[in-house]
């Protein structure tokens, strides 16, 4: 065990340090700097062939922390090149995985049984209560919770933190044999698996979880046998129904792709494969592998890892196998695409060669890439037979350009990297035409970058090209953010040109919420810094930002924040919960978004006593109205009250109107009317407050007049009224009415025609007819007649007896008689009449000629 | 040239997008105020492939179908809280009948609204619905040049109520057009509602500038008119051929419901048997796919007559064809004329009914007298004579939307009327129709339809003759200028954009200056890369925005000017509601429902 001291954050940190002043890389985005300058001649020299596979090993890291590590009882390295998590002396500490101290905090939530990282990198520590912690990656507690009452009043024994395309989980094993799973740290929900049916009172000790389904599944070892059990059934694996002699299971292992497991055991051999298919059963070679770890090498192959020897030992699945040099292996973190190992000798990535890579630089290969990358070395060595080689791969150039682009990514060396790239360009130099491969070349230049600035000893994750593809660029910001690398990140995001909202606005958002959430620093600098990085790009949310701040207790700088979002439909909320309703109401309603306005409206009609309410209501017309229609639809007794409080007398008056017509009985709606006549005078409307009181008295009249008449006269009209009460011969009361209400002389005059020509009262009609000063037209009168009494009687009234001279004209030809017309005409001595009368006539010939006929006498007159 | 077809194809696709996304057999409940509008842009027979198997109309109570049979009901709504009411009703009904295995989801259009969703959980329903979904469908495409939104409110609201939230969702309206049609860069516009509107599309579009459509702009400028500026046009009676069938018989989504008696070919054969049900209604067609009807739709109503028997007269002489067709040849090219030759017959068949149908009512004496006084009001001649009109038609009960028209009318030309016949008409309206439009008297004087005359100088003289409005001499048939769509009378709304295209406001500085409200003149920012690539004969696309609504004979003048040789403009038309005087005075009036029930039956 090594001491205390020798590993903490502060002597690390000068370490790291030293490091890198020796290697010169501390300008961010600059190549990772190689520990052996390999050269291009020495890449197959590492190989090592087994069967249909190829292993290479490539140094990561130097090995000068991995010192301190000896020891450490816990120690987990997180997947896709994350950090690592140690445990010891009462402290965890958080690793980069170039060994920069990220974090480290006091740890006092019991003994620890299992460690691991979540598939969003944070620290997922278990205790011995079944008690779960998730840290972020920082040190900060994410979330907490438990794997049930018997985990934790009986303990467990042991425990799994496992990732899965669907998320992270974690799986415990009770003092009671009994298995508990979280599918999902996110939402954990404990799923009790079926109760073991075990013969012995021995407590399980190898066992795994397969995660080849969304719900995780327990391989469990039995004495020789290993059984797979879920929420409600067991079953014995295949692996053990060889007929090979049995020994006792000693260690069971699942692959990355949560499918393949390897079982070892005690005999010294190693079973490899799935549920449904075996690759190999291998008797090892050398020492049992008993006491080994066992990790998988990207589904591939198997390594055995023993803490005490200075080998390691792979076996492939098709069972070839091969010892491999290690010292003091510490810890192996099984990876999309191999394993990256760390040991006293540094920090390495065991891993199949890709196929690229075997194809360019296989001793003796004749591929294009190879023949490519040998022209180039010719050619810059000023040699003739570049050519040559040219020439050789004339044929296949674009594929093998296309390879020496993919060696470079495949390479950790920068120094090869840009060779494989200069050889790149020179054969993309004799590409003509338009091709794919410039955008390609251009595209891998830029990967590059990112993946040397990634691997820099400052930043510390290791990623391979096929890792970063999978884990996607959003991903990898995602984790410079949580290490708070925003320059980098941003940077990164503008190499790659992202989205402005998968990349610089969104690291630009991190990195201000961030700065608002720390202490120390004065409120109006704060925003005013945030701003000018920021300016107004209305990507940024603000309000985000202000949301943030007031989370963290700043409220003024968040109301200060919040002066810098545009969008109006996310400041208003805020301000709300800031306290500002009146900045919000205002804000609200100048958006003219209705829904936005309610939003505030109701929360402060909610919140707020009806004094400020209605203060806060009155300083904005527009509240008033929304306020208003609100309560026309919800709430009609408040609306009153409302129109009442604010001496509203116009909205009162209408609203007692309306109420009266609502009403239904005679006395309520008088009552009303009489409230609306009130309240449109008392604010001198004095038009409308008449027109109220002339429609009580019509009703009252009315009312009256019902029981004299013994018919319905209320809800008639007044023109109505009169012309039943002449209809039924109560000209009297009629003529009363009419002189109350004013009724003109014509429109009376028409509805006592009207009311005669109905009960067929001809003579009198005449009579009427003939009077002097008359207010209705005779048209008119005619026109009633003959609604009532039909032609014969209408032509009674069609005389010169009873049409004026001006009357004629117009009367004859709408009843027509044309002949008459055309004499009126003649005499009225209109020749326009005559032209409009002989195109209504057409077809008439006798009226035509007689027409004509005057037509020429008025012209020759 | 743009077409709004493009619009509807982008709904539709959104509405079926949606419809997708309920896995599943689907009753659909119609909101009745959608029914028309959703029928343009999908028809039942697209529905059907979705797995529509039934629609009904929105009412509350159960529901008239065996849910068992369906996986999904989704109820298609305005965001209107009294809408809630019944689709409350509706699914309280039916979950409590029995557990019903189908899902409930919920369709807003065009957006949600927090105050239905509010009702919504008020009632205890809120969590049965699936899905809360918003069918983002701003404009109705009624034709490839005319756009709506069909809310006849938006003038009221704006103008009466003081409510400008209504011109939001124009703004938003526009921002949508300009995400399909590209940004426009510039934007003009004349009245209060004009600018508004455009503060909102500013906001909006600072809000959502970085998710932006990059499209190549397609619109050069944009012409806000807000109503209040013209109040004058939607009063007179259109004499267009499509203006009058709309003022006659009224045209609801580009249909309109006829007699189905009348269009009955005369030599059918059932028709000896039986009489035609004279109440059975035939929904009619009018869109610019068919080509008489295009021809026909924005000529002066006595320029219809002639172009029908033109037409007629075209078509017997093609028929006559095949007696003069001898070899086969030309046999061959009269038998392929033929389907078209049918189709010209059919339409020529509809629109002389039409026709016959609107002369009828035109010729009534009513009608005619009634155009008449709004012809002299415009030309300030006969100054009594509204008056007496109106007693008359008051005597007479015509409807009350008629009478407020021409009063209306009478009121704008003349800024107001005299104390004693404000007086009059009151007593008039109240006498005839009842006193529960007390009301509406009230909102009309607030509007300026029906107030007092003010001392101050009146408007229209100097805008009728600075802007030559009034023409005595127009050509009915081959007109010259905009007034032939009411005979006299250029719209001023059309006028005002006839003078944009050319020569331009600044000639009217004055002019604008006599108008309500500010005049807007901005400038849009487009990225040089999105903007409008000019076509070799520099023909310009402008958009004419109506906030509360414009009438049929306004879009037959826009199309006037661009039709015109020497135009070198395209106009396009976007309104809040297509309206003619009638629905205009309706949406102004207060609805006052009598409840006091009478004492003798």
């Amino acid at each position: 065990m090594v001491g205390h001291d020798s590993w903490s954050g502060e002597s690390l940190k000068a370490l790291v340090h030293k490091t890198l002043e020796e290697t010169g890389t501390d300008r961010i985005g600059s190549f990772w700097h190689p520990i052996n300058g390999s050269s291009m001649t020495e890449i197959s020299a590492q190989w090592i062939p087994l069967g249909s596979f190829t292993f290479t090993r490539s140094d990561i890291y130097s090995s000068a922390w991995c010192e301190s590590m000896v020891g450490v009882e816990h120690l987990v390295g997180g997947a896709w090149g994350g950090p690592i998590l140690t445990l010891a002396e009462g402290f965890v500490h958080v690793f980069r995985a170039s060994g920069g101290e990220l974090a480290h905090w006091k740890w006092k939530n019991g003994r620890v049984i299992a460690m691991g990282w979540s598939n969003r990198q944070e620290a997922v520590l278990v205790t011995e209560d079944g008690s779960v912690f998730v840290f972020s990656i920082l040190g900060e507690l994410t979330s907490a919770f438990t794997m049930g009452p018997e985990a934790k009043d009986l303990k467990i024994t042991s425990a799994r933190v496992f990732n899965t395309a669907f998320g992270t989980g974690i799986a415990v094993l009770t003092t009671a044999k009994r298995f508990f799973v979280v599918n999902n740290i996110v939402e954990p929900r404990v799923r009790k698996m079926v109760d073991l049916d075990l013969s012995t009172e021995v407590q399980p000790r190898a066992w795994s979880v397969l995660t080849d389904d969304r719900q995780a599944r327990i391989l469990v070892a039995h004495g020789s046998e290993v059984r797979v059990i879920s929420p409600n059934e067991q079953f014995v694996a295949a692996c053990t129904t060889d007929a090979v002699p049995k020994g006792n299971v000693q260690q069971i292992a699942v692959s990355v792709s949560g499918e393949q497991f390897a079982v070892s055991f005690e005999d010294g051999r190693l079973w490899l494969g799935t549920l449904e298919t075996k690759f190999c059963h291998a008797q090892m070679t050398k020492a049992a592998m008993g006491g080994m770890d066992i990790v998988w090498c990207a589904d591939k192959a198997v390594i055995g890892f023993d803490k005490n020897a200075v080998m390691c030992h792979l076996v492939t699945i098709e069972g070839q196998q091969e010892d491999l040099f290690l010292t003091n292996y510490l810890t192996a973190v099984p990876e999309l695409d191999g394993i990256r190992v760390m040991s006293l000798s540094g920090q390495e990535f065991i891993h199949q060669v890709p196929d690229p890579l075997l194809d360019t630089f296989s001793i003796g290969s004749v591929g294009p890439g190879a023949m490519l990358r040998l022209a180039t070395d010719e050619f810059y060595h000023r040699s003739h037979k570049a050519n040559d080689y040219v020439k050789l791969v004339e044929a296949q150039l674009e594929e093998a350009v296309l390879n020496c682009i993919e060696c470079a990514t495949y390479l950790f060396d920068p120094l090869l990297q840009k060779e494989m790239l200069r050889a790149a360009q020179f054969g993309k130099s004799f590409l003509k035409g338009a091709s794919s491969t410039s955008d390609k070349f251009t595209h891998m230049c830029v990967t590059l970058r990112v993946l040397n600035a990634l691997r820099n000893y400052k930043v510390g994750i290791p990623l391979t090209i096929d890792q970063y593809n999978h884990l996607t660029p959003e991903v990898v910001i995602d984790r410079l953010l949580s290490q708070r690398l925003y320059a980098l990140a941003f940077q990164l995001c503008n190499a790659l040109k992202l989205p402005q909202h998968l990349g610089e606005c969104r690291v630009l958002a991190h990195w201000a919420c961030y700065k608002v959430s720390k202490d120390g620093e004065e409120d109006n600098q704060v925003a005013r810094d945030i701003s000018q990085r920021l300016g107004s790009q209305s990507q940024i949310s603000y309000c985000d930002i202000a949301a943030k701040a007031a989370e963290s207790g700043k409220k003024e700088l968040a109301v200060k924040l919040l002066e810098h979002e545009t969008r109006i439909s996310k400041q208003v909320p805020l301000l709300v919960k800031l306290g500002k309703e009146s900045t919000a109401l205002m804000k609200a309603l100048n958006s003219g978004n209705r829904d936005l306005a309610f939003t505030v409206i109701l929360h402060v009609r909610r919140t707020l006593d009806s004094a400020r309410f209605s203060f806060l209501i009155r300083k904005f017309p527009l509240a008033k109205v929304l306020y208003v229609g609100f309560c026309a639809d919800n709430d009609p007794e408040a609306l009153e009250e409302w129109f009442i409080q604010e001496d509203d007398f116009t909205s009162l008056a209408q609203f007692s109107f309306k109420r009266a017509y609502d009403s239904g009985t005679m006395d309520q709606r008088l009552s009303h009317l009489h409230n609306a006549v009130e309240n449109w005078r008392k604010c001198k409307m004095e038009g409308y407050a008449n027109m109220a009181e002339e429609n009580q008295k019509l009703l009252k009249q009315q009312s009256v007049l019902e029981d004299k008449v013994q018919q319905t006269l209320v809800g008639k009209t007044l023109n109505q009224t009169i012309f039943d009460l002449l209809t039924s011969n109560e000209t009297k009361l009629a003529d009363k009415l009419r002189n109350d209400f004013k009724m003109s002389d014509k429109r009376y005059m028409f509805f006592r025609v009207k009311a005669l020509a109905k009960t067929q009262k001809w003579p009198e009609i005449k009579k009427l007819a003939k009077q002097k000063r008359q207010p209705l037209s005779t048209v008119s009168i005619v026109r009633l007649v003959r609604e009532f009494g039909g032609d014969a009687q209408a032509k009674e009234f069609l005389n010169d007896e009873f049409l004026s001279p001006n009357e004629r004209f117009d009367t004859y030809a709408e009843f027509g008689m044309f002949f008459e017309a055309a004499q009126a005409a003649f005499v009225a001595k209109s020749l326009e009449s005559l032209n409009a009368l002989e195109t209504m006539s057409m077809g008439r010939d006798d009226v035509i000629r007689a027409i004509s006929n005057f037509k020429t006498r008025l012209l020759t007159k | 040239m743009i077409q709004f077809d493009l619009l509807r194809d982008l709904a539709r696709r959104e509405l079926l997008d949606h419809l997708d996304k309920y896995a599943g057999t689907k009753v659909l409940v119609w909101d009745e105020g959608l029914t028309a509008p959703l029928d343009l842009i999908a028809k039942h027979s697209v529905l059907r492939e979705r797995q529509v198997d039934k629609m009904v109309p929105l009412k509350a109570g159960r529901l008239p179908v065996d849910l068992g049979q369906f996986d999904n009901v989704v109820f298609m709504v305005r965001p209107d809280v009294h809408l809630m009411d019944a689709v409350a009703d509706n699914v309280q009904r039916e979950e409590s009948a029995h557990g019903t295995r189908a899902e409930f989801h919920i369709m807003f259009v065009p957006q949600r609204s927090l105050l239905c969703e509010m009702r919504l959980k008020e009632k205890e329903v809120f969590g049965s619905f699936t899905f809360l979904d918003e069918l983002s469908l701003f404009w109705f495409p009624l034709d490839i040049d005319v756009i709506s939104m069909e809310n006849r409110s938006v003038f009221r609201d704006y103008h009466l109520n003081d409510d400008p939230t209504c011109l939001n969702r124009v703004a938003k309206g526009i921002l949508a057009l300009q995400s399909v049609f590209g940004v426009i860069p510039k934007v003009y516009g004349k009245g209060p509602a004009a600018r508004q509107v455009y503060e909102f599309m500013v906001q909006m579009r600072k809000e959502s500038i970085a998710h932006e459509n990059p499209v190549i702009g397609k619109i050069d400028s944009l012409i806000i008119i807000d109503r209040q500026i013209d109040l004058i046009t939607p009063f007179l009676t259109q004499l267009t051929y499509e203006g009058l069938i709309d003022e006659t018989f009224g045209i609801k989504f580009n249909s309109v419901r006829l007699p189905a008696h009348k269009f009955k070919a005369p030599d059918s054969p059932n028709d000896d048997f039986d009489d035609p049900d004279p109440f059975e209604m035939k929904t009619i067609p009018l869109h610019s796919g068919e080509d008489m009807f295009c021809e026909l739709r924005d000529k002066n109503f006595n320029a219809v007559g002639p172009t029908l028997s033109k037409k007629a007269k075209y078509v017997s002489s093609q028929f006559e064809e095949r007696h003069e067709a001898k070899t086969v040849q030309e046999l061959k090219s009269f038998v392929d004329k033929l389907p078209q030759m049918k189709i010209l017959k059919q339409s020529l068949s509809i629109h002389t009914t039409i026709a016959e149908l609107v002369k009828k009512a035109t010729d009534d004496r009513r009608f005619l007298e009634n155009l008449q006084v709004e012809q002299e009001l415009v030309n300030f001649q006969n100054a009594d004579r509204p008056l007496d009109y109106l007693e008359d038609a008051c005597c007479h009960e015509e409807e009350i939307v008629k009478v407020l028209r021409l009063i209306c009318l009478q009121n704008v030309v003349n800024s107001g009327v005299k104390p004693k016949i404000l007086e009059h008409y009151r007593r008039l309206i109240l006498q005839t129709y009842g006193y529960k439009h007390l009301l509406t008297l009230q909102s009309l004087e607030r509007l300026g339809l029906l107030n007092l005359q003010s001392q101050v100088s009146r408007n229209y003289p100097v805008l009728r003759k600075r802007l030559n409005l009034t023409m005595d001499d127009t050509d009915e048939q081959d007109p010259s200028d905009i007034a032939y769509v009411h005979s006299v009378y250029a719209p001023l709304s059309v006028r005002l954009v006839q003078n944009f295209a050319h020569p331009g406001w600044q000639s009217i500085k004055d002019v604008l200056e006599l108008l309500p409200g500010p005049t807007v003149a901005e400038t849009q920012n487009v990225p040089a890369n999105l903007k409008k690539v000019k076509d070799e004969n520099h023909q310009a696309t402008t958009l004419v925005l109506f906030v509360g609504g414009c009438t049929f004979a306004e879009i037959s003048a826009l199309r006037f000017l661009s039709q015109r040789e020497e135009s070198n403009t395209e106009f396009l038309v976007a309104t809040t509601a297509l309206i003619n005087g009638d629905t205009f005075v309706e949406s102004l009036m207060t609805q006052v429902d009598d409840n006091l029930a009478p004492r003798f039956v």
